[in-house]
């Protein structure tokens, strides 16, 4: 123990200089962030169930996002603050990600947190949901892409709690209080979820912004699902890739700023293709590895 | 001097007199096989054909030690005979085998269109447009 009453001058200052650093570690490890709890509600669709999630306010337009679980409602949801209702029309839904975009009447109710951009260097890293009871301490633990033999339409974040899993929507913050995505669901072993991701917010955000509904980027690419190799099968006749002179047997190595090793990869990058936004295509035939430019266009009843 | 034939009659008398009493002898021969029976049983088993053993190098005089160099010869190989070597254990010969073992089909890898991750949802297999 320290004899605080023989304590020297310098040790003191020591001391002192120790208790200040301790104390900036934690504050900054644990930032304090204000965040309103918005909650809401879906009511059961036909043959479905309720559900409930977390809302959280996005950057932009007053506006929220939640998850509606697969057999609720999307079109009638009830928006809390605090155990208080509030109005709130519903700007968007995506069955795809079952991302719903909520838009608030009060938007001095809205306080946005800042938002990462994309969420990949994150996707080791200790993390901090914050829920309605206060933070939670959590780690990402990387990419799912597949659960069992179903390959996900969009690469979701495994999150691993020490404690029960909080509710879909709840947002998870870096240490700096910016949001590297929102929970997605259990995943049903352990306390582990999966979380999606902040770029995938911001891709079906961008859409539904615009026009109320994600419209995703078509290329004329054909890959088997069953085949792991990320190798072109078909290239459809008239479309952007047949344009460009892709060929089957064309293997992917990369599309935009993603790098593609297997059809799971590949299926992710084509969740972030923009209709219109052309992409850079990296390939391989045979052993020579080639590069086009791609423009999406929009997707048949997408 | 000579004993007269009257001493002789007197001492014969007196030898008749002191022979022991009927069954004497019986019993001493009884005695002495319970002894010799004793005395084997205590010098049993293995000091008893060393000593016979002994016994018996000591009435071959100087011969006793071209028999035991001999002895110990056969001892030696006795004993690297029977000493245990390593165990070599032969590979049975291999024979071909009729049937293959057939992996069990993996279940097809589909791609979900939505992210419904309830196990009752299947995937779309084969080619996917992307």
């Amino acid at each position: 123990m320290v004899d605080l009453q023989n304590l020297r001058p310098k040790e003191l200052v020591w001391y002192l200089v120790i208790w200040f650093a301790f104390g900036i570690s934690s504050v900054s490890a644990h930032p304090i962030t204000v965040v309103p709890c918005w909650q809401v509600t879906f009511p059961a669709a036909a043959g479905g169930k309720a559900a409930e999630s977390i809302a959280v306010p996005v950057e932009g337009q007053a506006m929220l996002v939640a998850i509606v679980a697969n057999g609720a409602d999307a079109s009638r949801p009830r928006l809390l603050l605090g155990n208080q209702p509030v109005a709130t029309k519903v700007l968007g839904h995506d069955p795809v990600s079952r991302l719903e975009f909520l838009l608030i009447d009060d938007a001095s109710q809205h306080s946005p947190l800042p938002w990462l951009r994309e969420a990949g260097k994150y996707a080791n890293a200790s993390l901090t949901a914050q829920t309605s009871a206060g933070p939670v301490s959590c780690r990402s633990t990387g990419w799912i892409k597949q659960v069992g033999g179903k390959v996900l339409p969009l690469a979701l974040l495994r999150v691993s709690f020490d404690r029960p899993v909080p509710p879909p929507g709840t947002p998870l913050l870096t240490n700096e209080g910016s949001v590297v995505g929102i929970l997605f669901q259990e995943a049903g072993a352990g306390n582990t979820a999966y979380a999606i991701p902040a770029e995938a917010v911001h891709r079906v955000q961008q859409d539904i912004s615009k026009g109320g509904a994600l419209v995703r980027g078509w290329l004329g690419l054909s890959l088997r699902a069953d085949v792991r190799a990320p190798q072109v099968v078909r290239v459809l006749p008239d479309s952007p890739a047949a344009a460009a002179g892709t060929l089957p047997g064309d293997v992917l190595t990369s599309i935009g700023n993603r790098k593609i090793t297997e059809y799971a990869d590949a299926a992710n990058a084509f969740f972030y293709l923009i209709p219109g936004s052309p992409v850079r295509v990296k390939l391989l035939r045979g052993s020579q590895p080639l590069e086009f430019t791609l423009t999406p266009t929009r997707a048949a009843g997408k | 001097m000579k004993p007269s034939i009257e001493q002789i009659g007197n001492l014969l008398a007196l030898k008749r007199d002191e022979r022991p009493e009927e069954g004497y002898w019986g019993d001493f021969l009884c005695e002495f096989h319970h002894r010799q029976r004793a005395k084997v049983v205590a010098k049993s088993g293995f000091s008893a054909m060393a000593s016979q053993f002994s016994e018996w190098l000591g009435t071959l005089g100087s011969s006793k030690w071209a028999y035991g160099a001999g002895i110990a010869y056969a001892a030696l190989t006795i004993g690297f005979i029977l000493a245990p070597r390593d165990v070599v254990l032969e590979n049975p010969s291999s024979s071909p085998v009729n049937y293959q073992v057939v992996p069990a089909p993996s279940p097809p890898v589909g791609q979900l269109n939505q992210l419904d991750l309830s196990p009752s949802t299947q995937g779309d297999v084969g080619e996917q447009i992307f």
